[in-house]
């Protein structure tokens, strides 16, 4: 085995001889994004995901690559689509993973921050609707392929800087044709809470790709009225016991009105039913919320309550949506809505203090390996 | 990308493995990876876990030794950490610890007077390996659900034949 070590080390190409860091744009459970330049080769953009090896300090490993990164890295290996976050290459360097992918100069969330802070604005419709058509279409070319996303929101929607729609972030989706376990023992608790649909707020072990149709009904909403539809506040859990979302269900029934056996039948059925007789009776009112937008456009008002209808089975899916009046009537979807409406926003800013942190670990390289590094330096410097 | 990357026809494969006959012959290599393939799958069933998962791990095995000689990576270590990566692929992950357990229980059970000479950390460690043997392409296609679809048009003995078939790939 020693032998095949040095052979293997021998071959590994070390991700800063690669490529050129030059800023650091986020960090989470899962370890940290920078943004990055290949060293050869047309001079595009990347976006470099460095997962966190296990347990920082520990000499050796002990549990090998987390479940999110496999089914990330797993799944985008196979995914190929302009939607969808494209995923260049995987290197093991310093022992970490790192995913190489697209660079997206701005994600949704960024830009409708941008809109209520700055240009105090509501978003053209040309630019909403391009967004949510190629959103929908992403998604519909992951539920094609049998993967549900299981984590829309607009902090995982990433967008070029011409205003391509790229769906980021895989590390809660999976393949649902027929799971070994139940959707529901893998994962227990699934989606951000304000973009979780009500069949799983209800419980629901078995739930479909209906649920991420849910989320982009909930963010269609929220780019009309720069603000989240259904703002609950998330019940912490306790002693592993999956808590009931009472804030988050109260604000969909202030909206959406009371569900009905009509409108929902197999909502008796859910397993969490009982706690839906806490709640005071509403009647909807997604009518007048959607006119308080500005919007005027009715099959704007149509596709939206398609799209956050209670029954799961009746909700519209992925493909169906695509051909929605709404994207037939002006103004029509375009590709690079930026680009057409000659929009520009703020450009994603890549903190110092943490490129700081790159480079200390840079100097320990610089010693490993004078060479290679010893030029990057400077450039990432300036 | 199973497609694109991993199918290699007969000629491909004879010539990479006629550069491994330096230490061993073509016989034997065969063997090996009979035996390999059939240990998988008894980690398999003390495992519990379904065909499909053990196939995943017997395609990763084979995978890696494309490349590699048995020489490079001892492959009891090998077709452990295949079971162990497959498992966390197929969605039914499996304790690292379990793994390492049931498959040193079956290295025990072949070579009775020698301990399984790995520990867990050599597992992570040499998963890590073969992530980056194969480049991180970890989908596997298995025909399984094809077959199924079509079982009502077969015979029983057809049927019988195909899913043997299937097993061995």
């Amino acid at each position: 085995m020693e032998n095949y070590k040095r052979k293997r080390e021998k071959q590994r190409v070390r991700v800063r001889t690669k490529y050129e860091i030059i800023g650091f744009i986020s960090s989470g459970t899962y370890g940290r994004v920078y943004k990055a330049r290949p060293r050869e080769g047309p001079p595009i953009e990347l976006a470099i995901k460095k997962f966190k090896p296990e347990r920082e300090g520990e000499a050796r490993p002990t549990s090998g690559i987390s479940q999110s990164a496999c089914r990330e890295i797993g799944l985008c290996r196979e995914l190929h689509h302009e939607n969808i976050i494209e995923l260049c290459e995987v290197i093991m360097d310093d022992n970490a993973i790192h995913m190489v992918m697209d660079y997206a100069e701005f994600d949704l969330l960024s830009i409708m921050q941008h809109h209520t802070h700055h240009l105090r604005k509501p978003m053209s419709e040309l630019v909403v609707k391009s967004i949510l058509w190629q959103l929908i279409n992403g998604v519909a070319y992951l539920h094609a392929n049998l993967i549900l996303q299981r984590d829309l929101k607009p902090a995982n929607i990433m967008i070029t800087s011409s205003g391509v729609v790229k769906v980021g972030d895989l590390g809660l989706a999976r393949v649902f044709r027929r799971p070994f376990q139940t959707l529901y023992n893998g994962d227990k608790v699934v989606v951000t809470v304000w973009y979780r649909a009500p069949e799983l707020l209800l419980g629901s072990r078995h739930y479909t790709t209906a649920v991420d149709m849910w989320s982009i009904g909930c963010i269609f909403a929220e780019m009309l009225a720069l603000r989240a539809l259904f703002k609950g506040e998330e019940v912490k859990m306790e002693k592993k016991q999956i808590p009931f979302q009472r804030s988050q269900v109260n604000k969909i029934l202030e909206i959406l009105g009371t569900p009905t056996k009509e409108q929902w039948p197999k909502l008796e059925l859910m397993p969490d039913f009982q706690h839906m007789k806490q709640f005071r009776h509403y009647s909807n009112s997604l009518k007048t919320w959607y006119a308080n937008t500005g919007h005027k456009s009715d099959q704007g008002f149509q596709l939206l309550s398609s799209l956050l209808d209670y029954d799961p089975e009746r909700r519209i899916s992925a493909s169906e949506a695509l051909d929605h009046p709404y994207f037939k009537e002006e103004p029509k979807p375009v590709k690079h809505p930026f680009l057409e409406q000659n929009i520009s926003y703020p450009k994603r800013r890549l903190t110092l203090d943490e490129l700081c942190d790159a480079k200390s670990q840079h100097t320990k390289l610089v010693n490993m390996e004078p060479a290679v590094s010893g030029s990057s330096t400077a450039n990432t410097v300036t | 990308s199973q497609f694109q990357r991993f199918l290699l026809t007969r000629y491909e494969l004879a010539e990479i493995e006629s550069t491994h006959m330096i230490q061993l012959t073509n016989h034997e290599i065969t063997h090996l990876k009979i035996y390999f393939a059939d240990l998988i799958l008894k980690i398999g069933k003390r495992l519990r876990t379904r065909q499909e998962i053990i196939a995943t791990a017997i395609v990763y095995f084979k995978r890696f030794y494309i490349n590699n000689t048995f020489y490079d990576i001892d492959p009891y270590l090998m077709a452990a950490t295949c079971m162990y990566l497959a498992c966390k692929v197929e969605e039914n992950p499996h304790h690292i610890k379990h793994i390492w357990s049931e498959s040193s229980a079956m290295f025990t059970e072949t070579s009775p007077d020698i301990r399984f000479p790995y520990d867990i950390p050599d597992i992570a460690e040499c998963e890590s390996y073969l992530l980056e043997e194969m480049k991180f392409y970890l989908v596997v296609y298995h025909p399984y659900q094809v077959l199924i679809d079509e079982s009502i048009k077969l015979s029983k003995p057809a049927l019988q034949a195909s899913w043997s078939i299937i097993n061995d790939s």
